[in-house]
Formats: C-alpha cells, structure tokens, sequence
C-alpha cells in the first residue's frame, strides 16, 4: 500500500482501486446492453420493413402470364412524401424491374434478396445522399400470408425506409445510455468515497485513541471492543508494543529508584559524618570524617562499577573477543583471587572460608575468556558474601555441549523461597544487608547479562537452606556454529576434586 | 535519655552512636530485626530510631510486633524508600515520626528531643524546676541564671530527673536511662554522680537536699516544692 517515502491517503488508495475496478464493469456493463438494445431496434426495424414488403407482395397477382400490382398512392402516402419516404422496388426474379415506388425518382434499389425466412437486410445510398435501409425478399409462386389473396406471382421486393430515423433512435438511445452510465458511476464514486470516509472515521477514533496515549498512560491498551474488526490485529500489536514499552519504562523507573535508593545510605553517612565533624571539631572526628569520606567513596565507586558492568552487559554494541581458553584453569584463578580479596573480610568475620572445586583435568572452550571470569567470580562473591562464616562453598564443573555446567553452592544466611525467586532482580537484597559493603545486589544480574552473552542460563535455587547457582547450556538460543564446535575441544579427563582456602 | 538506634549499615550505626552519645543520650545500637525487637522490648527506652530495611526481620514487623506487643515507645522510622504508601504503612502501624534519608543529624536529633519531650508532656527544649532550669538542647543547667558545672553523666541524670520532676525515680530507672547496654554503672555510680550534682548546686546556693531528695530505699525525686 505505502512506499516508505511517500504519504498515502487509505481512502484515496481504497476509492481509486474500487473506482479502476467499478468503471470497467460499469462500461462493459453498459456496452453489452448498448448492443442488446441496438440490436432489438434494429432488428424491430428490419421487422417492419419485412412486414411492409410482405404486404406490398399480397398486392401483386398474376392475371394470365402477367403480372399486376395493385398499388394506391392515396393509402400509401408514406412511399410518396419528401419527408422520410419509404422507397420500394418490385422485380421479376431474374432482375427485370416491374415496379417501383414513386419516392425513388426512377432509381433502383440493389438487387439483393433472401427467401422469406431469411431475408437480406442491408443498407444504401441513394444518389440524392439518402440512407436507406433495406429488405430484400423473394416470394414464392404462392404466397399464403395473406389468405385472401389471389395468386402471386414469383416476385423479388426490396423495401428500404429512411434509416435517419432508425440513427437518430440510435444516438438518442446511445446518449441516454451515456448519460445513465455517467450518472450511476458518479453516483457509485460518490457512495464509494462517503462509505470509505466514514469507514476513515472510525480508523480517527484510533487514531486519537493513540494520540491519548501519554508517558504515564503506557499501561492502559486501547479497548478492542471499540476497534473495527479489521484492524484490531493493528491494535492488538500496538497494544503488545504499549505493554512492552510499559514494562521497559516501569524497570527503568524501578531501576532508577533503586539506585537512587542504594546511594541514600552512603549520602546520609557522609552527611551525618560531616555535620558530626562540624557540630564537635575533635581530632578524632575529622579522622572519622576522613575515613569515613574514603569508605564511602569507594562504595560509591563500587556501584558505579557495577552499574556500568551491568550496562555494558547489556549493550548492544558489547563485542568481546572470543579464543580458546581452559575453563578450568581460569576457574581456579578466580577462587584463588576472590579468596585474597576475601581473605580480610572473613577473618574479620570470624574465620578462613573453604571453596572445594570439583572438575575435570581440563574443558577446553572457544568464547570470551573475560565473560567467564565475570561469572566466575559475581558467583563467588555472592556466595562468600551471602554464607555463614566458616560456611563451605561448593564448585562443580562439566561440559554440557559447546559450552559448560558451572555450579555453585553454599549455605544461605536469611534467604526464603521468596528471595532465592527474586534475588536475580537487579539491586534486590531482600532485608538482607550482610558481608562487605561493597556488595549492592547487582551480582547475580550481572551473571544473567554476562550468560545471555555466552548462550548460556542462570538458574538459582535454594534447597534446605542452601542456595545453588547454575550456569548451564541455554535452550532458548541457538548453539555456537559447527565450526566453533569442532574449534572447542572438550576434555574429559577423570574428575578430580580440589579445595582451596 | 536512652536511644536505641536500628541500623543495618555499620558505620552510619558508629556515627549516629557517636552523635547521639555527644549529644547526651544513652545509646544502644543493634544492627539487625531479631536483635531490635528484643532490646526495645526489654530496655526502657524513651526513643527508638529504626531503619526499616533490617536483615532478619524488617523494621515495620519490628514496629508491629512492639505495638501488638503494647510497647509505647517513640519510634522514629529511619528509611531510605520514600513513597508516600510506605510512609503512610509506617504511620499506621505506629510510628511516631519519619524521616527520610539523607537526612541532617541536627534534623534527627531535634525530632528525637521531640519525641522525648512528647513522652514527658512537656513544651519547649528547657525543664524548669523553681530556679533550676535545664535546657535539653543547648546542654546546659543554671541556678539563678549561674552556669551549673555538670560532667555529661550528671547531666545526663538531672535531665532525666528533671523531665519526670516530682516524681520518686528509682535507682534502676536512671540506670536503665542513662546508662547504656554497654555502659553499665559501677554499684555506687548513680550515687556518687547525685552527690556531685548536689555539692555543685550548693556551691551555687541552692538548698541541694530539699531540691533533690532521696527517698530511702527508692529512688530519688527533683521537687520543685523543696525549691525556693
């Protein structure tokens, strides 16, 4: 219907094609009709003419081997006048002329002729310039159409009328088809275009209905009890779009305020440490202040960091560079790195924490080395943060296709059924404020980013009150191409267990 | 006056303890629900700050449990959610005042001096007891418009004796006031401190005995009748 650069009016579309279609039917319609009455007129005229030559016939009798005919002009005016005269010649059947009317002013008429059931029907001119159409019949020896008759000789009679009559007929009949033909298509443009038009309306209460539609009205659809069958596809699909956008602005604004919620606590300590350092000026307070002012900064910092992992994760236009790396190898270095950065953190809670990796020798993979080792360590974190001091930590590793298995597991502190459904929400920490302070709830939504990127899939559950976090081949995508298949080799050497501390 | 402070977040707990403290409050700080729903049912607080995102259990089941509980305490909502639903479930469940984070220490401390004036029905941020008058907020106590020389800890307990003037305090109301969980007073603090306050109003020349009397075996009481 549209070009992408050029403006359609629908019901200028509409009207033209239905008009494209109605004016050829209508003109075909009016042509066929047209013939049809032609013919009946002239076919009426051709009657007339015969039933004329019919009745001159029943006046010709044979006296003897002559033959006489017994005209009167005086009841035959018509083949006497100036004025549209009617013309007539009688011939013997080899030709010779016997009769003809006065009106012919001693002319002959074309010699042509057909017996009565079939006779010759044509038309000449007369040297005078007059148009005559004609009948050329042959009567038999006896003629019995007319009962009372005597006995007619074989006679050829050519009976010809002034055919302008039959023409102006014609054209009076031919205008007035026009005429009807031209009014009823104007009437049907006319009807056409007022039926589209109000059709148009209907398509203008969605249209406002559209127009309505306002930032803070995105969740209410256009009802489709009020949409034209037609398009309600049109606006069941806006409606999908409205809902989609909807639910994409409500997340934003979730997200926004949940930021916006997680920056409120650091704010008020430096605030209040601040206004502490003022309030009683001391040694000791402006060390607070200071340490306080460089804690925060980096928490601060730490969100942000996140955030921006979290949105390049994301984006579009994230493209890693993928090579073959083992799995394994980069596991242990992220449980070595994430235990030394935990290391201060568990003693201050009170013990060493215990990470048991169980893997095989080597799993050899093609992707995004750096992808991996974001997954690999926001699980440990969140489990080292999330667990019980002295709690163990769980890391099992398989192959599962072109990609891997990676399962973490460890006691929870305070997490229902509710919170293991929720804890991929982004910056959700249910009540829970536990570990460092530079765990804000992003962990787990950057495991989700970070697996969409790998075709992987995050599942979490929690069972007797220990939450296990799985990385596993993802269904819902399709697998790597058989060429980065066949680049993967998987080692599946016997399975040995390590723990580190 | 004793606090309790619920906070999650360990150093806002160390400022608002250190703020609360230089202010002249007794302070005890807990920083998860289980933990804040049994001091508060246990201490005599006069007010309680509480966050409401707690670990364990949230701070508006704190809140309800205490209420259903028949605890009257002032509660201060802490939060950083800031819908107005939230602040109206707070309020419905008895709370008695809100604020929002970030806030400014001064703004909490002068709704927590409300609160505690609220609790012993009297107006302004100064007590006046006769000549004695000790104003809550500058932390301050003069005779006849004389400064009175307190330590905190004195000022801690003629305040406290000064907000329920007229009435018999016991000796373990004023611990349970003044003192904090992790304060707790030597056997004969108490005793020793209303010595020091009466010797220093004497100074002044004040009758220190008839102002502040001890009732044997009870407590003591800060009568204005035994005040010129």
């Amino acid at each position: 219907v549209t070009s992408p650069t050029s403006r359609v009016s629908l019901v200028r579309y509409l009207m033209t094609r239905i008009l494209l279609c109605v004016v050829p039917i209508v003109g075909v319609g009016v042509g066929v009709h047209w013939w049809f009455q032609e013919r009946l007129l002239e076919q009426q005229f051709d009657a007339g003419l015969v039933e004329r030559a019919t009745t001159l016939a029943t006046l010709i009798t044979r006296d003897g081997e002559a033959l006489r005919f017994e005209f009167a002009d005086e009841f035959m005016p018509q083949y006497a006048r100036e004025e549209r005269p009617y013309f007539f010649q009688i011939r013997h059947p080899d030709g010779r002329s016997f009769e003809r009317s006065y009106s012919l002013r001693g002319e002959d008429l074309p010699f042509l002729h057909g017996p009565l059931d079939a006779p010759a029907h044509f038309e000449t001119v007369l040297q005078r310039g007059v148009r005559v159409r004609c009948v050329g019949i042959e009567f038999p020896e006896r003629l019995d159409a007319r009962p009372d008759a005597a006995h007619p000789a074989s006679v050829v009679v050519v009976l010809g009328a002034d055919a302008l009559e039959l023409h102006d007929v014609l054209r009076r009949g031919y205008r007035e088809v026009a005429i009807t033909g031209f009014v009823s298509l104007a009437a049907i443009a006319a009807f056409v275009t007022l039926t589209l038009r109000r059709g148009a309306r209907l398509l203008g209460s969605v249209v406002r209905e559209v127009e309505r539609i306002e930032p803070g009205s995105l969740g209410r659809p256009i009802e489709l009890e009020r949409v034209p069958e037609e398009i309600r596809p049109i606006v069941g699909a806006l409606n999908g779009s409205l809902e989609s956008i909807h639910g994409y602005v409500e997340r934003e604004r979730r997200f926004t305020a949940d930021v916006a919620h997680e920056l409120r606590t650091p704010i008020t300590e430096l605030r209040v440490a601040a206004e502490l350092a003022l309030k009683w000026p001391d040694d000791a307070s402006t060390a607070r202040l200071a340490r306080d002012a460089h804690a925060i900064a980096l928490q601060m910092g730490a969100l942000v960091e996140s955030l921006l992992e979290l949105a390049t994760l994301e984006s579009d236009d994230h493209r890693g560079r993928e090579e073959p790396f083992d799995l394994v190898a980069l596991v242990e270095q992220t449980i070595d790195s994430a235990l030394r950065t935990e290391r201060d953190t568990a003693a201050r809670r009170g013990g060493g924490r215990e990470v048991a990796l169980d893997a095989p020798q080597r799993l050899m993979l093609v992707g995004e080395p750096r992808l991996w080792e974001v997954v690999v360590r926001n699980l440990l974190d969140n489990a080292l943060c999330y667990s019980s001091p002295g709690a163990p930590i769980a890391v099992s590793l398989r192959a599962d296709g072109d990609g891997a298995r990676l399962c973490v597991s460890n006691p929870t502190v305070s997490l229902d059924q509710e919170g293991a459904r929720r804890c991929t929400e982004r910056l959700w920490r249910g009540t829970a404020r536990v570990g460092s302070d530079l765990h804000f709830g992003l962990g787990l939504s950057i495991v989700q980013a970070a697996c969409a990127r790998l075709r992987q899939e995050l599942d979490v559950r929690l069972e007797q009150d220990v939450f296990h976090a799985t990385i596993a081949r993802g269904q819902a995508r399709p697998a790597s191409s058989s060429r980065d298949r066949a680049r993967a080799g998987h080692d599946l050497d016997p399975q040995r267990s390590s723990t580190s501390t | 006056m004793r606090l309790l402070v619920v906070e999650d977040s360990p150093r806002l707990q160390e400022l608002l303890e250190a703020g609360f403290r230089r202010a002249g409050f007794a302070v005890d700080v807990v920083g998860d629900g289980p933990r804040a729903l049994a001091f508060a049912r246990r201490g005599h607080y006069d007010v309680v700050v509480l966050d409401l995102m707690l670990p364990g259990l949230d701070g508006l089941e704190v809140l309800r449990a205490l209420r259903s509980g028949g605890h009257d305490v002032n509660v201060l909502v802490l939060t950083a959610r800031h819908t107005v639903e939230e602040r109206v479930k707070g309020l419905q469940l008895g709370a008695d005042d809100y604020l929002q984070k970030p806030f400014s220490f001064d703004e909490l401390l002068a709704r927590v001096h409300a609160l505690v004036r609220r609790k012993y029905g009297s107006k302004g941020a100064a007590v006046v007891v006769g000549y004695l008058v000790v104003d809550t907020v500058k932390r301050r106590v003069t005779w006849r418009e004389l400064d009175v020389p307190l330590t905190r800890r004195e000022l801690q307990i003629l305040e406290y004796l000064s907000r329920r003037r007229g009435a018999t305090v016991t000796r373990a109301e004023i611990e349970d006031h003044v003192y904090g969980e992790r304060n707790l007073p030597e056997s004969n603090a108490i005793e020793s401190a209303i010595s020091c306050i009466r010797r220093k109003l004497r100074v002044l020349g004040a009758p220190a005995e008839e102002l502040l009397q001890t009732r044997h075996g009870v407590g003591y009481c800060l009568d204005e009748r035994g005040a010129p």
